[in-house]
């Protein structure tokens, strides 16, 4: 056994362990089961006709690639930060500020879209019970029922990860049930009536089989909940079995449900005047699936926009959450200003965060014309989701044996690879349905860029320490200590030393130093490139061949895995 | 209804039937892979408390 196991420095600032493998399902299942049935089914019907479930069912495919890199780190380093934190380690600071600017905004824009979601289906509801509300001066009924539902939903994520989870998993719930109805409603009648129901369905493809790829692209931030998932990794008991068993459970609840609603949606309408079912619920965009219920479930609407609510409700609160959470990890890493790591004391949330989050969201309910708003974010995800899939190669090809790991993706590292080169594809892809969304995505990026030279890239020069230190070991004090000195000596030098490394030797227990050390090297010794980079600086080299900090392996090993 | 038999009979396209065995394929694929990836997590689990 190692002498001198590592002691980690850790994070001043902790969130509690309150969340179950069920709570955490329940978030992602919540996050993707909204946008996708009730806002984005009569767009993408409208788009890709009949064949709208095939891009569901393919969509699960193309996801499932990223969710096996979500739930292997995810299992490995469950933090808040999820993707942000990763591309950190594997690929450096300006990268992971740029992933986690990307994150935090695009989970705030699709808040705001699910708030105005919910706006625009409580309004109609309210009027088609007879309770018109009056018109708000200004910006109007259904966002002045936005910006209110995601302060109540701010307010919740304030009170705490437990009282969230209780209110989205009764949320989530119900939503299930409504859609069981719809889903059961319409199988029944597309029994009761099969050559209509097959009718509807002819032609597959009317638009033409390149367009299935564009439903693809309009619904992809449907699939992105097991994204949030990761992100409560600091908030979950027993993560390295939770969070991937979460993953995937929530991606075999949502998928076939996906694909039975757009089966439903599409044979079981009857549109009258010879109306294609597609088109009628392409002409009624967000509001497609709550008219199309009306033609075979009694009180359908009513129904369907009851589940909209609350489905927009659970998918508020899911995207609130990580958003939040991120922007909590990038004040802890100093690259926001600190007020946004601090936590209340009493509910134990990142209440400064979370006022920032808020303020995005009711800022962009407010004034910016949201479905372009909503497309970029979507274009946002998919470059993300482009960082993390390449972070995880260079993960794994550094830190693989010293991580703890909860799942190992199969076929590495071809899943990566393939969840490259798919979501490159469908981001290229969507600049077809909207070259705003590629103008708004560029533009954030752009400030974004700003932001990390402007402020981030300062504070990070400053602050960018190990938070390890070594006990039982003088060797390793000293070589801390001589690292500490280095650091002062040659400022110049900090990627050499870069934090990320020494943060993931000490802060995984090793396995190489119980089992695998004993049949060879430890990996970190192997690592020429990083002993190359090294040797250009002496203190650094010195401190690096002084003793293994994963295993501490004798330099005799070091020199002959080295060579 | 058929002339000669009187049993029901439901008409599809070619390009119907290509649909549903796309989609049936791709989900069963879909949901084949990732009922294994869950269950691989246990077996990973498992195997490192039993090393450890």
């Amino acid at each position: 056994m190692a002498k001198d196991r590592p002691v980690v420095e850790a994070h001043t600032t902790e969130l509690s362990r309150s969340l179950s493998e069920f709570d955490i399902t329940m978030i992602g299942v919540g996050a993707m089961i909204g946008a996708g049935i009730f806002v984005l089914t009569g767009i993408a019907a409208g788009t890709t006709g009949p064949s709208l479930m095939l891009a569901f069912a393919l969509n699960g495919v193309v996801t499932i690639f990223t969710a096996m890199v979500y739930a292997e780190l995810g299992s490995a380093i469950p933090e808040a930060g999820g993707g942000y934190l990763w591309v950190k380690d594997a690929l450096g600071r300006s990268q992971s500020f740029l992933a986690g600017w990307m994150s935090w905004f695009s989970h705030a824009v699709a808040g705001a879209l699910y708030a105005l979601g919910f706006g625009s289906f409580a309004s109609l509801l309210l009027e088609r019970a007879g309770w018109g509300l009056p018109h708000v001066p200004v910006i109007g009924t259904e966002k002045a029922i936005g910006v209110a539902i995601a302060l109540v939903f701010l307010a919740i994520n304030f009170r705490g990860a437990s009282e969230t989870g209780l209110a989205g998993n009764i949320v989530t719930l119900a939503k299930l049930t409504v859609i069981g109805l719809f889903i059961a409603f319409g199988l029944w009648a597309m029994i009761t009536h099969p050559q209509r129901s097959i009718d509807h369905f002819d032609p597959m493809f009317p638009e033409g089989y390149g367009n299935v790829f564009l439903a693809m692209g309009i619904t992809f931030i449907a699939f992105e909940g097991y994204e949030i998932i990761v992100q409560a990794g600091e908030e979950v008991q027993d993560p390295r079995r939770s969070i991937p068993r979460a993953v995937f459970k929530s991606l075999l609840i949502v998928i076939p449900i996906y694909v039975l609603v757009a089966i439903t949606a599409i044979g079981a309408v009857a549109p009258q005047g010879g109306q294609a079912t597609w088109q009628f619920l392409g002409e009624q965009q967000e509001l497609g699936l709550a008219l199309a219920a009306d033609r075979f479930m009694p009180y359908g609407t009513i129904v369907i926009l009851c589940g909209g609510l609350l489905s927009t409700i659970s998918a508020l609160n899911a995207t609130t959450y990580p958003s939040t959470r991120v922007s909590f990890a990038m004040g802890r890493d100093k690259v926001l200003p600190d007020a946004f790591a601090k936590v209340h004391k009493r509910f134990k949330t990142p209440y400064i965060a979370l006022a920032a989050t808020g303020g995005i969201i009711v800022f962009m309910v407010v004034a910016i014309p949201i479905e372009d708003v909503a497309a970029a974010a979507d274009v946002m995800f998919l470059l993300l989701f482009l960082q993390v899939n390449y972070a995880v190669i260079r993960l794994r090809n550094e830190f693989g044996d010293r991580l703890d790991y909860g799942y190992l993706m199969p076929f590495y590292p071809w899943v990566p690879i393939i969840g490259i080169i798919t979501k490159a594809f469908l981001a290229v892809y969507l600049f077809r349905f909207s070259p705003l969304a590629w103008f708004y995505a560029a533009g954030w990026i752009i400030v974004g860029v700003g932001v990390f030279f402007a402020y981030a890239r300062s504070r990070v020069a400053a602050e960018d320490e190990p938070r390890i230190t070594y006990e039982d070991n003088a060797a390793s004090v000293l070589a801390v200590r001589c690292w500490r000195l280095s650091r002062t000596l040659a400022t110049s030098t900090r990627w050499c030393v870069s934090r990320p490394r020494w943060r993931l030797h000490a802060t995984r227990r090793s396995s190489c130093s119980t089992s695998r050390a004993s049949r060879r090297p430890c990996p970190s010794r192997r690592d020429a490139a990083t002993r190359t980079r090294l040797s250009r600086w002496s203190m650094p080299y010195a401190l690096w061949t002084m003793s293994c900090p994963t295993c501490s392996c004798p330099p005799s090993s070091a020199s002959a895995g080295a060579s | 209804m058929s002339a000669t038999t009187g049993e029901r009979v439901v008409r599809v396209s070619g390009e119907v039937v290509f649909g549903f065995v796309a989609t049936g394929v791709t989900l069963a694929g879909f949901l084949g892979w990732t009922w294994h990836e869950l269950r691989r997590v246990d077996m990973v689990v498992e195997r490192r408390e039993r090393r450890d």
